[in-house]
């Protein structure tokens, strides 16, 4: 229950938190005040209480005044104005002994009010005898009926004064023991509320921490990331407050930093590699030009065209990868690529291409086509027992230059096919022989550059029945009207 | 990697202050509103004595300050606590003293369920209690005589002939023991002006039989009574302490008849050095009193049992106004006190 609370207030926002402190705090110091104040209430109603007897009785014995007051005065002289006026002191006693009790009781003051309620009642019944008798002009039971009147009011006098004297005797006791009282109350009220406002400091105190502590915590871990430590790791919270999603982005934050350092550590390294691989296509080129020289000095014809082509393919690989060039230097690429295989491996692979003229100034990508007849040669055709074909195709589809590159060669299994499509590498990608570009990040590199996916695609129906890549690259407006004005013919070769 | 620690932990060394601090006050809280809470209740002790009765008798002696007629409301006043009944030594400290008759009066027009009044024997109390009779109160005599005119429903009192035998008994016995060294022996019984004077008569007479009756004492006891003055502070003390102080009349046996003649018997025995040559026979039961007879300055007492008195009128009221009838004599029990009987019962003791 604690934890499953402490879990509640935990996951609140720090709005919450303060206003929920807040409100506790409030109702705890409202609580305090209504204790108090209920104390205090309660203490001045006894100490009210103590007096409001003997006020009562002094009220009761001059209303007794005057009833045997007004009764003597009509018995004197019978005027209206003193029956009236007896009829209504009458009324006043009768309702202020009304309140006195009839039971017979073991506290004696209790008593004495029974006594004087039974004597009041006894006296009210003699003075109205003695009115009538006195207005019936019945002398001798008229002054009978006072005379006994008389008596009972006596009577009833010195038993008001005597319950006084003793309600003032017990109730100054009792004062006495009310006021001591009063100052222990008096002290229990400070006492709460000192208690109340260190028990509200305590609360505020660990709300405050709660709620601070966290930060604190990531302010210091931020500090250290700023001095360049990345390998600051702050507890996960588990909680759902602004600090625990802080702490959680933060260590989240620091993750993509620590990954990011990692690969540009890595990237650096990759561009070191890179600049040393640009250094040997140099060397080589040079060395194959110096080649090329002493094969035509020595009237090699074959040997240096053989040359001459290698060369021209270095010197074309060592271009900025991304810079855009011409179809036709692509195509150009692929053709001396395909001849130099084709010198390299006897001619064995056969080299068809079907282009639309109007497409060759379509600009793309450096490097783009001859990796995926690498991949083609590489992976479709260089095992198989029968003549492998490469085709590519080039045409124009709906404002797309279409490259199709298609072998008959091995082939791809449907899962693998699958997970080139879905962007997977295969587990082992290949690299060109050159220590050129693998087909993934030919794909890649249109798919960031064009933004589409359909700009690579690749098909496969089955293992051995072949493998077409498709390449379609979007041609700007402009080139677009370029491209219909001539009546382009189709350049058809075929090579092997 | 490292983790960070939460906050910085060495600040925490002075936290515990607070807390302490907070079980300090709620100590102190809870004490102080212990007492503030005890403190209102003690002042509300009032309400424990609120017991309501079914009856409210007046209970109404002229001597109410004697420990004798003490001992009677006593008894009366515990036998009502037995029986449901509040029986009130009525009327008798209000701020004005009213004398007995008045006090019926009061009791009357404060419509009590019955009054125990002692008989004074005075006209005007007989009137009262016709009245209160006449006003459907009932009311128990006692102590006094009967008075069966007076419509009382019962009677609770002494058989003044028993108790003359037991003074008669007493007397003979301590003159019997006297006359080995003396040829005669005078006689004095101390009489009240304020006393009822048929009682006193009774008694007298009785006591004066029992020692004309023995033989052994015929014709050698002289046997006088003597009245002391009631009225007025120290006014019995004076008259006894005249008698005792005649060296030609010191009686050889002093019988007092009342509480208040035997501590003056005694006081002017001791005063002026009579005890042994003046032997007293006293009347009632108190500390002061078995003091005395344990000192050999009283001779004996003769007691009666004033709490059963006391008890048998609450019991004559009970029964009347339950049952509309009731017996109309309730005779108390009397008996002596010697040193005998003293030394015994403080070794029961």
């Amino acid at each position: 229950m604690r934890l499953r609370l402490e879990k509640f207030f935990s996951d609140l926002s720090i709005r919450k938190k303060l206003i929920l402190t807040y409100s506790i705090t409030a109702v705890i110091m409202l609580m305090a005040d209504l204790f108090v104040y209920r104390n205090v209430y309660q203490t001045v109603s006894t100490l009210d209480d103590v007096f409001e007897g003997n006020i009562s009785l002094s009220e009761l014995s001059e209303s007794l005044d005057t009833v045997q007051y007004t009764m003597t005065g009509f018995l004197e002289t019978k005027s209206t104005d003193d029956m009236d006026a007896y009829y209504k002191a009458y009324q006043d006693y009768s309702d202020q002994i009304a309140s006195l009790p009839y039971e017979v009781t073991g506290e004696r003051t209790v008593r004495m009010e029974r006594n004087i309620r039974m004597m009041s009642d006894r006296y009210l019944e003699v003075t109205d005898a003695a009115i009538e008798a006195k207005r019936g002009r019945n002398i001798d039971k008229y002054r009978l009926q006072y005379e006994n009147a008389t008596t009972l009011y006596g009577y009833l006098r010195v038993y008001i004064n005597s319950l006084n004297n003793e309600l003032l005797n017990s109730n100054s006791t009792n004062y006495l023991e009310m006021t001591r009282s009063f100052h222990t109350v008096v002290v229990a009220n400070v006492l709460v509320f000192v208690w109340i406002t260190l028990l509200n400091i305590l609360l505020a105190i660990v709300v405050v921490r709660r709620i601070t502590q966290p930060l604190a915590t990531l302010a210091g871990a931020a500090g250290q990331v700023a001095d360049g430590n990345y390998d600051v790791v702050i507890p996960d919270t588990n909680v759902k407050d602004e600090p625990g999603i802080l702490i959680t982005a933060f260590n989240r934050m620091l993750d993509s930093i620590r990954r990011g350092v990692v690969t540009e550590v890595r990237l650096h390294e990759a561009q070191l590699r890179f600049l040393q691989a640009q250094i040997n296509p140099h060397f080589l080129f040079n060395t194959l030009n110096a080649g090329a020289q002493l094969a035509m000095m020595e009237d090699a014809d074959r040997t240096y065209e053989y040359i001459q082509n290698v060369a021209d393919f270095f010197r074309y690989n060592i271009k900025k990868q991304d810079a855009p060039v011409p179809l036709s230097d692509e195509i150009t690429m692929v053709d001396t690529y395909i001849y130099i295989i084709n010198i390299r491996f006897s001619g064995e692979v056969g080299y068809e291409k079907e282009v639309d003229p109007s497409l060759l100034s379509v600009e793309l990508p450096a490097m783009t086509l001859q990796p995926v007849v690498e991949n083609a040669v590489s992976h479709g055709i260089r095992d198989m027992a029968g003549e492998g074909v490469i085709r590519m195709k080039v045409s124009g589809e709906d404002g797309c230059c279409r490259i199709d590159i298609t072998d008959n060669g091995a082939g791809i299994t449907p899962e693998k096919l699958f997970e080139i499509q879905n962007g997977k590498p295969s587990v082992e990608e290949p690299s060109g022989e050159h220590g050129g570009i693998g087909l993934q990040n030919v794909a890649s590199r249109l798919r960031l550059l064009y933004k589409d996916d359909r700009v690579f695609e690749i098909n496969s129906e089955g293992l051995g029945k072949g493998t077409t890549v498709t390449i379609r690259i979007p041609i700007p407006v402009e080139a677009q009207e370029e491209k219909d004005a001539p009546d382009a013919a189709q350049i058809t070769s075929q090579e092997s | 990697m490292k983790t960070v620690p939460e906050g910085k932990k060495g600040r925490r060394r002075y936290y515990w202050i607070l807390p302490l601090l907070l079980v300090l006050t709620t100590i102190a809280t809870a004490l102080a509103l212990f007492w503030s809470q005890r403190s209102a209740n003690l002042s509300g002790k009032k309400e424990e004595a609120l017991k309501t009765y079914d009856r409210y008798y007046a209970f109404i002696s002229d001597e109410e300050n004697s420990s004798f007629w003490k001992e009677v409301y006593e008894g009366a006043h515990k036998e009502g606590e037995d029986t449901d009944a509040f029986v009130e030594d009525f009327a008798s400290d209000l701020a004005v003293g009213y004398s007995l008759e008045e006090r019926i009066r009061i009791a009357v027009a404060s419509g009590v369920d019955g009054i125990i009044v002692e008989n004074v024997n005075r006209n005007a109390e007989k009137n009262e209690i016709a009245a209160a009779t006449e006003a459907g109160i009932p009311v128990v005599l006692v102590g006094g005589n009967d008075d069966a005119g007076t419509g009382r429903i019962s009677y609770v009192g002494i058989s003044r002939y028993d108790l003359g035998g037991l003074y008669g008994r007493q007397v003979v016995i301590l003159a019997k023991k006297l006359l080995n060294d003396r040829n005669r022996l005078k006689i004095t019984v101390l009489t009240g002006k304020n006393a009822d004077a048929e009682s006193q008569k009774l008694l007298i007479s009785t006591i004066r039989d029992s020692v004309s009756a023995d033989a052994d004492l015929y014709g050698r006891i002289d046997f006088e009574t003597r009245e002391i003055d009631d009225f007025g502070t120290f006014a019995s003390q004076r008259s006894v302490t005249e008698l005792l102080m005649d060296p030609e009349n010191v009686p050889d046996i002093l019988v007092a008849l009342n509480e208040e003649h035997t501590n003056s018997a005694y006081q002017a025995a001791v005063d002026n050095n009579v005890v042994g040559q003046c032997s007293i026979i006293g009347y009632y039961d108190s500390e002061s009193i078995r003091k005395a007879i344990e000192n050999e300055i009283l001779s004996a007492t003769i007691t009666v049992d004033a709490v059963q008195m006391g008890k048998d009128c609450t019991t004559a009221l009970n029964e009347y106004l339950d049952s509309g009838y009731v017996s109309e004599y309730f005779m108390a029990d009397t008996y002596v006190v010697d040193k005998e009987t003293v030394k015994a019962q403080g070794g029961e003791e």
